[in-house]
This record gives C-alpha cells, structure tokens and sequence, in this order.
C-alpha cells in the first residue's frame, strides 16, 4: 500500500476510535458544547492552534512564499498578530465569563435576545466564509492525491466532519484537533530536519533566489503559452512583487487580519473549555508559541521549495513529477513537493495525512461553533425554552447534521470560487463586528445594547460591500483585505451609538466583575 | 441571567466599580495596553519602513538574509509568542501579589 494511503487510513481510524471512546462524554450540554469545560493547557492550546493552523496554512503560506516571495510571507506576518492581541484582552476575561458559545456574551452582556439573534447571524457568516474555503481545499486535496471528483471529496469531507463532531461533541472534537495539529507540526519538523540536513542554508537559498533573473528551463512544456516561466529573483524578493500594491493596502492586511482573530466564534469559544481562567491564558500562550514555529518553518519551506524549483531545472535533476507539481500544482502542491523531493513517498505520506488533519481539524471548530449558534442559541433561546437537558443536547447534535448539509451545498458552489478572497472575507467580518463588541464589551461599562448591534450590523454590511463590491471603489481603495476602513468605523459605530443611546444595563458592574475578579477568589 | 428584567439605567448614572475590579482591570488593561502597543509599533514599522526606507530594509545581514525578510519571517514570530509570554509572566506576578495580600489581610 502506498504511505499516502495507509497515513491517512492511520487518521481516519484515529478520529474514528477518539470519536467513539469519547461518546459518552456528550450527554449534557456542558460536556457537548465545551467539553465539561476539562481541558488544561496543553491540549487547549493545541487545540486551539489546530482550530487556527487550516489547511490553507499548512500547505498555503508555504506555497504563497514559493510563487510571491516577500509579498507571501508578509501575508503570513499578518496571520501572525492576532492570536496575541486575543491573549492580551479577551482570553482571560472570556473564561471567566464561561458560557457556551459567542451569542452567549451578547446576550448576557446586554440582556437582549436581538443581540442575540444578530451575533448568531454574524457566527453564521464568518463561519460559512470560513468553511467554505477550507472545504473547497479538502476537495482540491482529495482529487490531486486521490483522484476523487470534487463533488465525492466535497461528500466525504461533510461526512467525516458530522461523524466526528456530532458524536464525539466537543471532548472528542478536541483531542482529534490536539492529535490533528501533532501530525502537522511532526511533519513540518521532519521536513525542517531534512532541509537542514541536505544543507539548505536559509540566507545561501535566499541569495541564489534573488539573484535568479531569467527563464526557467523545461518549463515550457507544463505552461499554457508553450514558453518557459520566467523568474525574476529581485521582485521576488521585496514587498510589491505580487499582491500589495501600495503602503495603504499592507497597513490595511495588518490591521484587518489582527483583529480578525479576536472574533473568530471557533476561536473564542476554545477559552469556555478550560477549567479556569489561569488555564486559558496558559492555552492562549502555547497556542500562539506552536503557531508561531509553524509560521516560521512554513514560510522558511516555501523558500526551500523555490530553491529545489530553480535549481533543480537549472540542472535538470527534477523530476518530471515534481517539475509539473512546482509549475502547475498551484500552491497546494509546494509542501507535497518538496517533502517527496526530500524525504520520498513516505514523507510525501505524512504530509498528505497531515493535510488532511489541517482540514478536519478547522473544520470541526466552525462546527462546534455554528451548532451552538444554532442548538443552544437559537433552539433553547427561541424555539424551546423549557427544553430538556436531553433536548438541547439532541439539539446540537440536529444542528450539526443541518451544518453538515449547508456547508457542503456551500463547498458545492464556491468550487471556482478563489479561497484567498473567502479567508480575507471571514477575517474581515470577525474583525469588524466581534472584535469591536468584544473588546469594548470586555473593557467599556459604557457600550449599549444598541451600540453593540449597531456595530455588528455596519461592520458586517461595509465588509461584504468593500469586498464583493470591490470594483465599485475607487482604485486606491480596492483592497484585498479592507480592515483599515471596515475595523475603525465599527469601533466608532459602538463608541457614538453608545454615546447617545447612553442607556447601560443596570447590573453592568456585576457582570464586570465576575469577568474582572481576582484569580486568587475565582 | 440571560434575559432577566434587569433594566438600564444611564450611563452618567452609574455607581462607580467596586475597588477590586477597578484595581483588577485599570492593571491589567495598562500592562495589555502597553504591550500591544510595541507589538504593533514593531509591526506597524515594518509594514511602513517596507515602502519608505527600502534602503534600510534591504540591508543585506547573511547571504540574501534581508532586514525586512528577518523582522518579518522571524523576528515577528518571536515577538508573537514573547509578548504572549510578558502577559503570562505579568499574570502570574499578579496572582502571587492577590495571594499574599489574601494572607495577610
């Protein structure tokens, strides 16, 4: 049997054995929606650097460095802020808070069930923006290395997905995303090791790259116009050889992709599983230190591959195999690439296994988090308010079998759809409508209930119109990622619609207590 | 607690937090404060120096190792987990204080 199909046969039964020895830990809504709220440190915080580590990172900031150079690794360096900027302000207080899901802090915040309903339309968006891409990739994954149709890929990908969550509710979607994120940070390691290893000097490869202008010989038999590619070492190595046009757009990158992590709902709701508030900003912190290093050995990767790319054509040692995977794989295929140009197919194995624990792995937080929009948010909140324990906990799992079937007609639809553009939209969204409401609803008495909604709904309405109707703006203002207008004038929807409203509610200072209280009585 | 008819009241009106929490959120927010802005004024001074000081950020420091390349591939990464780091170790010295003022109160 080939290592790409026994490694992934190897997760597959993993999830399925995790899943089911932790079946009976979903039978009430605290264990099914966060976990019985047991998890320490270590695997929170893997977890959560499993919810935030996508497919798109693990195969993507590599194969962006590969093809964009500077530009690709400054796309990472955005990636890399918001994590910390969550760790500083939210993490602890959000813990100490400890509901179920993000609608919860709204609603209890203002005692609103219109605050409510709204932060459950906004959990639906950014996670359907989210998901969308990851599931698109998952498919991409399957039919390059499998040879499965998009749609079959699009099928298997939901059904694991509902397997996995639905029965093992949040323990067993946890310890899957802890082992998940192993596996890829494993193979990361192992190829990091073989890099250094064949002497792959990071400064050696990054002078041969930039120095590199001209074609690339035999390449022309895998290019559309029958013409070699053509390199150009200098562009590739500053800002502006690809994506950013101007200084505007890059502050606009930075400012929208920070903040977008401080209100993504799979993210957030992670801190509602540890036990106390001492163990989630111990989660936070480890989570951005596993982050962190796989950044850093992604983007390092990516000049790795670009090296073997160059070189290896130059002197004609590439593979035909590998040649086509550099010039037409997209950047999927740099990581598969150089793991089978280094390590062979038992390398190239792990790294197709650790894809797809990349896309499960994400995935099943945006599950856990839209079927408590919608199980406990919705269903308890609105529909039955005297449920059951069995009830709600049925609820959930309903929701994630609803989730399950939306997502995959979405994944069905956005199949030519461009997975950056969908990133950057679920990232702006969180940035322009939780990351406001959060911050000020964490450190601000003054923010009101109109305030808040306000401030979700503007921030949500000028991110889907600033990138879907981004043609319409002017030239200077067609950014990929728009958080330089979108974030601010959100912040200031709450700030002024707080102002005038300037009705709070009346037990604010008991609700900033219990989230401010000393960790010594807590 | 969740939709309790707890009511509002006006802003201006507001008791004043009790001394604890106010204690509690003036440090904590100072200290978070602090530190995101010099994570952001590192990060805000890349992504500017990157367009108006290219000479600088060009400046070659090992083999084709630029300065821009190193503070954003690897320098920014560190950062990352070492602001996270200065919050935590910050965290810890603000229990241990809470725990010794409990003792001796």
């Amino acid at each position: 049997m080939e290592p790409k199909y026994l490694f992934t046969l190897i997760l597959l039964g993993t999830i399925i054995a995790v899943t089911f020895a932790t079946k009976k830990y979903s039978t009430s809504t605290v264990d099914f929606y966060v976990g019985g709220r047991s998890f320490g440190w270590l695997m929170n915080g893997s977890a959560i650097a499993g919810d935030y580590l996508s497919a798109a990172t693990f195969l993507g900031l590599a194969g962006l460095t590969f093809s964009l150079g500077y530009d690709g690794i400054f796309y990472t360096f955005c990636f890399s802020v918001g994590l910390t900027v969550l760790a500083l302000f939210v993490a602890g207080p959000l813990r100490k808070f400890g509901k179920f899901t993000v609608p919860d802090f709204l609603a209890e915040r203002f005692h609103s069930p219109q605050a409510r309903l709204i932060a459950v339309i906004v959990v639906l968006s950014i996670s359907g923006f989210y998901a969308a891409p990851q599931i698109l990739g998952g498919a991409q994954i399957l039919q390059l290395f499998f040879g499965t149709s998009y749609e079959a890929g699009v099928i298997l990908i939901v059904t694991v997905m509902i397997f996995y969550v639905g029965v093992g509710g949040m323990k067993g979607t946890t310890i899957n995303q802890a082992l998940e994120v192993w596996i890829r940070f494993g193979a990361f390691l192992i190829l990091l090791g073989g890099a250094i290893y064949m002497g792959l000097h990071y400064g050696k490869l990054l002078d041969l790259i930039a120095s590199w202008t001209g074609p690339v010989p035999g390449t022309a038999a895998y290019t559309k116009d029958g013409k070699d590619l053509v390199a150009n070492g200098v562009k590739w190595s500053y800002i502006g050889g690809g994506v950013f046009k101007n200084p505007i757009e890059s502050l606009s990158m930075v400012i929208g992709l920070s903040f977008g992590t401080i209100g993504l709902p799979h993210i957030l709701l992670r801190f509602y599983t540890n036990p106390s508030a001492k163990e989630a900003r111990y989660s936070a912190l480890f989570a951005i230190a596993i982050a962190s290093t796989f950044f850093a050995i992604a983007l390092y990767l990516g000049v790795v591959g670009r090296y073997l790319f160059l070189e290896g054509a130059k002197a004609g040692t590439l593979s035909p195999e590998n040649l086509k995977a550099f010039v037409i794989g997209g950047t999927n295929m740099v990581v598969p690439t150089v793991a089978n140009i280094v390590g062979g197919k038992w390398l190239l194995g792990i790294v197709v296994a650790g894809a797809f624990a990349a896309v499960f792995s994400n995935l099943s937080g945006l599950f856990i988090a839209c079927s408590g929009a919608l199980g406990h948010d919705v269903f308890t909140h609105f529909i039955n308010k005297n449920a059951t324990e069995q009830q709600k906990v049925v609820a959930g799992k309903v929701s994630v079998v609803i989730i399950g079937v939306l997502y995959g007609i979405l994944g069905l639809l956005v199949q030519k759809a461009s997975i950056g553009h969908l990133v950057g939209l679920a990232f702006n969204v969180a940035a322009s409508t939780f990351a406001p409401i959060f911050l000020m609803g964490v450190w601000w008495r003054g923010m009101t209930e109109k305030g808040a909604i306000w401030g979700m709904v503007i921030g949500l309405a000028s991110s889907c119109y600033m990138i879907f109707f981004v043609k319409t703006l002017p030239i200077w203002m067609q950014w990929k990622i728009p958080g330089l207008v979108t974030v601010p004038l959100a912040f200031l929807t709450v700030y002024i619609v707080s102002k005038i409203d300037g009705k709070v509610p009346a037990d604010v200072n008991a609700f900033m207590k219990q989230i401010h209280s000393s960790d010594v009585k807590a | 607690m969740a939709n309790e008819k707890v009511g509002t009241i006006d802003y201006k009106d507001l008791p004043p937090l009790d001394e604890e929490t106010s204690a509690n959120m003036s440090e904590e927010v100072k200290v978070s404060v602090l530190l995101a802005v010099v994570y952001f004024a590192f990060l805000l001074t890349v992504t500017i120096m990157n367009w108006t000081s290219p000479e600088i950020m060009k400046t070659v420091l090992w083999g084709g190792m630029t300065v821009t390349w190193f503070a954003t591939s690897i320098v920014a990464m560190f950062m990352a987990t070492f602001i996270a780091w200065l919050h935590v170790l910050y965290y810890q010295s603000r229990v241990s204080k809470n725990l010794k003022n409990e003792k001796g109160a």
